[in-house]
């Protein structure tokens, strides 16, 4: 038998393996709940009824999704190529993540916000000033 | 004195073993319940939990490596800032998408009382 230190590795990699493939399992098989996730949410997406769903798919989400696995993905890859050190991350993948985050929440504000949604309020001003310029 | 101290690791790493197992039957037998992980109280998944659960589960188990991957085990020198940026914008993130959720929902509350007179079903932000 090896080491404490030897064992305790092999114990924390066996956890944390065994922990991200419960969740991947629950997550397939629906035990955890991942209803509605890409779907989009607000008054947009609700049919005539206000308690169902008309099922729209939304972008920003999937755009949001798609970012954060691919940035998860380059994370892990680079920390299991070179375990010695973390590793640094690009600017331009931070703007990325930003903007992308950025979208997601400008979208679901403008969505949730009912009177009035904060793009509304942005292009009711911005109208209001050129307007105002153009007198 | 290297004796006591070799017993010390052993029950140490014994105990750690112990802690995980427990833990993962727990939530395989199902008294750990992780259903409503990235569930919002009206039952629906949100996906900023499901990115703060991601990154955290990436950043932790990132650090878990570089801090066992090395012999002897050892905290990293540095920790890069762009690691806690990241971080933050995805703690932010989650923040913020709550926030507009729950004025959402006590908005919508604030109608249903309105338009019924009485107490909404809506669930509490």
């Amino acid at each position: 038998m090896g080491s404490p230190t030897t064992v305790l590795r092999y114990e924390v990699l066996l956890f944390l393996g065994a922990l991200a493939l419960i969740i991947f399992y629950q997550l397939l098989t629906g035990k955890i709940n991942a209803r509605r996730m890409l779907l989009a949410k607000g008054r947009a997406a609700v049919g005539p009824s206000t308690r169902r769903w008309t099922g729209e798919l939304s972008p920003s989400r999937i755009q949001l999704l798609v970012v954060t696995i691919g940035v998860s993905i380059y994370l892990l890859a680079k920390v299991v190529r070179d375990p010695g050190e973390f590793t640094e991350i690009p600017t331009g993948l931070l703007l990325l993540m930003a903007g992308s985050e950025f979208l997601y929440l400008t979208r679901k504000a403008n969505k949730l916000m009912p009177f009035p949604g904060i793009l509304r309020s942005i292009r009711r001003m911005l109208r209001r000033s050129r307007n105002s310029w153009s007198r | 004195m290297e004796t006591v101290s070799l017993v010390i690791a052993w029950l140490l790493a014994g105990f750690l073993a112990a802690l995980m197992v427990i833990i993962v039957v727990l939530i395989l037998i199902g008294r750990i319940k992780l259903d409503r992980l990235i569930s919002e109280p009206n039952g629906d998944a949100s996906l900023s939990r499901f990115q703060f659960l991601i990154f955290t589960f990436v950043i932790g188990a990132s650090f878990t490596l570089i801090v066992v991957g090395g012999d002897p085990p050892r905290f990293p020198e540095t920790i890069p800032s762009e690691i806690f940026v990241l971080l933050g914008i995805s703690a932010g993130t989650y923040a913020i998408a709550k926030g507009i959720q729950s004025n959402y929902e006590i908005r919508m509350r604030e109608i249903d009382r309105e338009t019924t007179g009485q107490e909404s079903m809506r669930p509490e932000p």
